[in-house]
């Protein structure tokens, strides 16, 4: 590994294609968990991300895992850019950024490809209005206990990486995993 | 069969497999003799496993991942160190040329201005306007010898028990040593350190405070200043 990083260090061109090519797809899901399911934003949001930790290499020390420690730099370049476009939202025009706000169509994601269930149309059917609802129930959760979920159920991370990521206790993501699945089974009592 | 409400926490947990493991041998320890518990696990095992399924991450095509890829890699090596100076003049040259500019064009508009300002007013402006300070009398002095010889008491007069006209007290008799003061110097010192401290402490407490509540709304888009006020 540090061989690797002191390569990735010179800009050496190799290194770098098997340093994205073994994160790239991982650091994108985070990117996309965390844009809400926008996809070009976890597209840049992932390109900035990569940039800054190939910039920043140097910081790495290896306490915690590379993955882990890319995840943090994608976190913390999500929250930059946030800062920017509410600064600049609210300088261009306030009354259209707190529309948006208020606009729950806004976060509803492009549809899902076509997996092998959908052969039957009830089934289609029902797969989508899962995929509706259970997106909107997550949407309406606080953001630190989405993102929590999120990381947990569809990225896969352990307690210990999610804390890492987000800089705060475990027993705090801990608390927050357990409101948002208490949040999403009341909210989804049909579909649980 | 309802699960036990004091193992809420606990099953959530289990199902998202975030039990220490002491805590993991209590629980499966506690489902061995609790049907409710069991079932309800399993439930919402299930309804997790349905939303991961159902809320898959999209995965970057192969055409996409290049395409970051290279574009990371572009962007790294357009911004090299040996890169930096040849993009600093791009950056500066055209800012001097503005300041430049501005500089020019501020001049040739001053004189203009001057220049039209003179063929406005031909009349000369007076020459000295008497100021009122100028015209105020000169405030009478009190004679200070006559003060202080006033200020003496009559009794004493022609004595030679006149009392100075500063009197200093003698530091030297009165604290032969310079010790104490030292230290009492030192403990005032450390005193005040103290109390910075305590000041950094609390500053410091604060803004980790204000960084907290930041990120909160910044994640979740809305102004949290009312919360931040309440809690300061």
């Amino acid at each position: 590994m540090q061989d690797d990083i002191a390569q990735v260090r010179k800009y050496d061109r190799e290194a770098l294609a098997a340093l994205f090519g073994r994160h790239m797809q991982q650091a994108y899901a985070v990117s996309f968990q965390l844009c809400a399911g926008d996809r070009e934003q976890a597209r840049d949001l992932t390109q900035d991300a990569l940039l800054k930790a190939v910039r920043t290499i140097d910081t790495f020390k290896g306490e915690a895992a590379f993955q882990t420690w890319l995840y943090r730099i994608i976190y913390t370049t999500f929250l930059d850019s946030r800062k920017s476009f509410v600064r600049w939202a609210g300088v261009f025009s306030p009354v259209r950024w707190a529309q948006q706000n208020g606009d729950a169509d806004r976060d509803i994601p492009e549809e899902p490809p076509d997996s092998n269930v959908k052969n039957n149309p009830l089934n289609a059917l029902q797969e989508k209005q899962l995929d509706r609802e259970l997106h909107e129930a997550l949407h309406g959760l606080p953001a630190k206990q989405r993102i929590v979920f999120q990381f947990k159920v569809f990225n896969d991370m352990s307690i210990k990486d999610i804390a890492h990521v987000l800089n705060c206790a475990e027993g705090t993501v801990k608390s927050h995993l357990f409101r948002a699945t208490q949040h999403l089974q009341k909210t989804l009592r049909d579909w649980a | 069969m309802a699960a036990c409400s004091h193992y809420k926490e606990t099953l959530v947990l289990a199902v998202h497999e975030a039990l220490t493991p002491d805590e993991r041998i209590a629980w499966e320890q506690h489902c061995a003799g609790c049907e409710g518990c069991r079932s309800e696990q399993e439930r919402l095992r299930a309804f997790i496993l349905n939303a991961k399924e159902s809320l898959c991450v999209p995965a970057l095509t192969a055409e996409q991942e290049q395409a970051l890829s290279i574009r990371v890699q572009r962007a790294l090596h357009s911004h090299t160190p040996d890169a930096r100076p040849e993009r600093m003049g791009w950056v500066l040259a055209p800012a001097f040329a503005a300041c430049l500019v501005l500089v020019v064009a501020g001049w040739f508009g001053l004189k203009n201005f001057s220049g039209n300002s003179s063929a406005i007013s031909p009349e000369p402006a007076p020459q000295k306007i008497t100021s009122a300070a100028e015209e105020r009398p000169e405030k009478q002095r009190p004679d200070i010898a006559a003060v202080s010889a006033a200020r003496v008491p009559e009794k004493l007069v022609g004595t030679g028990k006149e009392l100075p006209a500063h009197p200093v007290p003698d530091t030297a008799a009165i604290s032969p040593e310079p010790a104490p003061a030292e230290i009492i110097s030192i403990n005032k010192e450390l005193l005040e350190y103290m109390d910075m401290l305590q000041e950094i402490e609390s500053l410091e407490q604060l803004v980790r405070l204000l960084d907290n509540q930041q990120e909160t709304s910044l994640l979740e888009g809305g102004s949290n200043a009312d919360r931040v006020r309440a809690h300061v």
